[in-house]
């Protein structure tokens, strides 16, 4: 599989999603367009990483699992974009068996009360245990 | 009642929508409210409510095919604490009912009631079938205030559909 490596635009975030490195984030902006075809091949990516991970493991059972964190660092989300980090996080929730730990950092701008409530609501709809932090 | 003065009017609009003139007017409001001190969180605030406003009225005119149709939209800095933000748009007469419907919901929910309706819309898969859409909860759920609404007649098929809300600047 291959890694995604996208670059910030004005209404659309870096993306960082590395299955060589172990680096997975998304900063920025979120406000595309259309937000289901934004992330729809991050949703894919996610699901294709979870296959890859049933694949190493059970072809080298004796490989050492690692820990995953997925790192979400956003200072303007629109609700369409919501919607599908929220599916994107239900596939990050698939992740946790093939993960020594599986966690979410939820990176808040100081003084972002709005953003810092979506980690708190996400939080509480997903399974994956969220950091919710400032930056 | 207090007259505005135009040094007051954040932006005036009036013309048609689509997601280039409204990212437009969302930089032209986040250059206007950035020369006023105030949280960061509030600032944001503002470009958040008024983009998932208009977006709401653009989702609308897609859905209906209403593209040729144009909106009014209008920023308010009231006694230097408030932002009113006005947004008027061509509402069909058949999709009244539910349009008042649901701002009423919006509107009667406590924010206990308002999160749990946006748990459900967050993961409902069709967005045709169940009333308020993400934008308008959140909307009520970060401003805290209650949306205002009227309606007047403009043709046999139509209303001309007035929606405003307020955000504390907490200057």
């Amino acid at each position: 599989m291959n890694k995604i490596s996208l670059e910030a635009t004005e209404f659309s975030p870096r993306v960082i999603f590395d299955h060589i490195d172990f680096v997975f984030k998304i900063e920025g902006e979120s406000s595309p367009e259309d937000a289901r075809s934004f992330y729809a091949p991050l949703i894919k990516w996610v699901d294709d990483f979870s296959l890859y991970l049933h694949f190493l493991y059970s072809s080298k059972p004796d490989t050492v699992k690692k820990d995953i964190v997925f790192l979400f660092h956003l200072n303007y989300v629109t609700s369409s974009s919501l919607k599908n980090i929220y599916t994107l996080l239900l596939k990050i929730d698939l992740l946790k068996a093939y993960a020594a730990q599986l966690s979410i950092k939820w990176m808040f701008d100081k003084g972002d009360e709005d953003m810092q409530d979506n980690g708190i609501e996400f939080s509480k709809m997903v399974r994956t245990p969220f950091e919710i932090l400032s930056a | 009642m207090r007259r505005i003065s135009q040094e007051e009017i954040f932006l005036d609009y009036s013309g048609h929508i689509n997601f280039h003139i409204k990212k437009e007017l969302i930089s032209a409001l986040r250059k206007k409210i950035d020369d006023y001190a105030g949280e960061l969180n509030i600032k944001r605030r503002c470009s958040y409510v008024f983009e998932e406003l208009l977006a709401n009225t653009h989702e609308y005119y897609k859905k209906r095919a209403l593209e040729n149709e144009t909106i009014h939209a209008t920023l308010i800095l009231a006694d230097k604490s408030d932002v009113l933000i006005r947004i008027s748009n061509t509402l069909l007469k058949s999709d009244t009912q539910d349009v008042i419907s649901n701002f009423n919901t919006l509107n009667t929910g406590k924010a206990s009631e308002l999160r749990k309706l946006f748990q459900i819309n967050l993961t409902r898969e069709n967005k045709a079938t169940t009333g308020s859409g993400l934008g308008l909860i959140t909307v009520k759920l970060k401003t805290g205030h209650s949306y205002f609404i009227e309606l007047t007649e403009k043709n046999e098929t139509q209303n001309i559909f007035l929606l405003k809300t307020t955000i504390d600047l907490n200057l």
